[in-house]
């Protein structure tokens, strides 16, 4: 079984959760309703709402409400890029142009905002405390995660265990409140939820190390935007950080500025390369999949279970 | 006056402290809280009779998404206005400040305030959409819009509590300070879309002319206030503050 499977099984649902997000995003303004619905239409894996409708299998799958816990978390996802791509001055994603290319950051800030906004509307239809303690403690770290990531840009003295802290909470956190939320949505047992979350936790990580990865490893084509970019904007990443251990390779990687030519920029890229940093980085990845899969083994028997697994393979081996 | 000025600074402290975050401070200009803004929002919650700890989680999520809006809306498009790392900052400050309001309001626990501000949160941007694309296309309409924009939370928060006083005050109130204190932003926005239909007239006439409508449109929400309120002495010192404002604003004005 491949992803795209998975896909498959959820069509029905995936395709209700694509229209209400159309729907939900249908702002009086004509230029809100354009920008808003701007990433929607350029597509995506939808990974957030695919583990909140699997992590829900394992209880009272009740699709009214399930659909809304998917729904607010591809919202506050996607208002997050639109923000994202202010802060990384981007002007493509998917290949497309950005809010803020088509229009302006202004007009990026307005939209993310009214999204966020339309994504708690939403949520709040969930009638859970600790549901709504979960997310609104995601979205604090989430926030702490960025602002750290611009804290530490062209830092190339920082630990390991910062790079993992931050992409905890810049991705891995808000994967595990959709598997958790899925599961609470789905009214499962208190420790079915808590491990739902933790295998969202363990593959998320793996899902933001391949991103990272794929920085070095992808093309334009395939990225929507350009290779080597995480880079080029200071962000240091596991890959990064593995490679400057070598003392040569890391004075050669601290020349690395905003302002370096595309030549320049590659030859940096192929040193890292060649230093065997990205398969040690491909190496600590499986590790968190290994732990996923360990997790999984622990839930309940489901049928899902399978799906899951399946998930946690396209994880280690996408390619875009 | 309901609350003293020592209570308003305590409480400003009580919400930067809130929303310390080391890096952010170090980077950024602590953001303002509107002294009205403020003030209209703690008589909202007195009216309640609130325990202490509820009033003050109240105030200060309020709070937070009056900063976070704000804060936005420094962000410019172009980074001679902003230096880049600035900008980057005030993004994520602003993200920062809303995820607080959410995270505090989910742990008092109050899911339908979270979500009645969220609706409110989803009209002032809709509404600033509109007025930054020119998507108004008379005084009425723009006036409709700016109120939206400037008092949609505080009606939301008002219209949780069942208090008809506290929405008129969040509405006309609010409004009408507002235009008082930023009358020159309205006047510019007026005569740069031509929303009078004032094409004959030009330089002091014209700024005569536009102030004129918005003073009398200031008139009629504070007729409108002063009627709906059945006993004006509830709301006395937010009469107060009206003409307290009036008399601070820039005398360059022209009305």
């Amino acid at each position: 079984m491949n992803y795209k499977t998975v896909y498959t099984i959820l069509n029905n649902d995936l395709k209700k959760i694509e229209n209400e997000l159309e729907y939900v995003l249908d702002a009086h303004s004509q230029l809100l309703k354009e920008s808003s619905l701007h990433y929607l239409q350029a597509g995506g894996k939808r990974i957030r709402p695919v583990f909140v409708l699997l992590s829900a299998k394992f209880g009272n799958y009740n699709f009214q409400i399930v659909k809304d816990v998917a729904v607010s978390l591809e919202l506050i996802h996607m208002a997050s890029l639109i923000h994202d791509d202010v802060i990384d001055d981007a002007y493509t994603r998917r290949g497309r142009p950005t809010v803020k290319a088509k229009w302006d950051n202004k007009i990026s800030m307005y939209t993310g905002d009214y999204i966020l906004a339309r994504a708690l509307e939403i949520i709040t239809g969930l009638n859970n405390v600790e549901a709504h303690k979960i997310l609104s403690k995601t979205m604090v770290e989430l926030s702490i995660g960025e602002i750290e990531q611009i804290r530490d840009k062209y830092n190339f003295e920082q630990t390991i265990t910062n790079y993992f802290r931050r992409i905890k909470r810049k991705t891995a956190l808000l994967i595990a409140a959709s598997c958790q939320l899925g599961g609470i949505a789905a009214d499962v047992p208190r420790d079915v939820h808590i491990k739902l979350a933790k295998f969202g936790y363990y593959a998320g990580m793996a899902f933001q190390i391949t991103d990272d990865i794929l920085d070095f490893t992808s093309t334009e084509a395939k990225l929507g935007k350009p290779a080597g970019e995480d880079l080029l904007q200071g962000n240091i990443t596991l890959p990064v950080l593995l490679a400057i251990k070598n003392p040569d390779v890391k004075s050669q990687i601290e020349k690395v500025n905003e302002y370096m030519d595309s030549d320049e920029l590659s030859a940096i890229i192929e040193l890292i390369k060649n230093t065997g940093a990205i398969n040690k980085a491909m190496q600590i990845s499986n590790l968190y999949l290994q732990k996923a899969n360990q997790v999984l083994n622990d839930l309940p028997p489901n049928p899902t279970k399978k799906l899951l697994g399946t998930m946690l393979k396209f994880i280690g081996k996408r390619n875009f | 006056m309901q609350f003293s000025k020592k209570y308003i600074t305590e409480m400003k402290e009580k919400i930067y402290n809130k929303i310390h975050h080391s890096f952010l401070s170090s980077q950024l200009e602590l953001p303002e809280i509107d002294n009205d803004k403020l003030y209209l929002l703690l008589s909202i919650l007195r009216f309640q009779d609130l325990p202490r700890a509820q009033f003050e989680t109240y105030a200060t999520s309020v709070m937070f998404i009056q900063i976070a809006l704000d804060t936005h809306d420094l962000v410019k498009n172009d980074d001679e206005y902003m230096q880049h790392k600035k900008r980057q900052l005030t993004v994520l400050a602003g993200d920062f400040y809303s995820g607080l309001y959410y995270y505090s309001l989910s742990h008092l626990p109050n899911i339908q305030m979270i979500r009645n501000l969220a609706e409110g949160i989803k009209i002032v941007n809709e509404n600033k959409i509109r007025i930054y694309n020119k998507e108004v296309h008379s005084f009425e309409e723009y006036m409709s819009c700016m109120m939206k924009k400037e008092t949609a939370i505080y009606q939301k928060l008002a219209r949780y509590f069942h208090h008809p006083i506290s929405e008129l005050l969040s509405s006309n109130w609010l409004h009408i300070n507002q235009i008082i204190k930023e009358k020159e932003k309205y006047m510019n926005y007026i005569k740069e879309n031509d929303l009078l239909e004032y094409s004959n007239l030009k330089g002091e006439k014209l700024n005569r002319f536009v102030g004129k409508q918005i003073d009398a449109y200031i008139d009629s929400m504070y007729s409108q206030l002063i009627e709906m309120v059945k006993e004006p002495s509830l709301i006395e010192d937010f009469l107060e503050l009206i003409a307290f404002n009036k008399n601070n604003v820039n005398s360059t004005f022209i009305s």
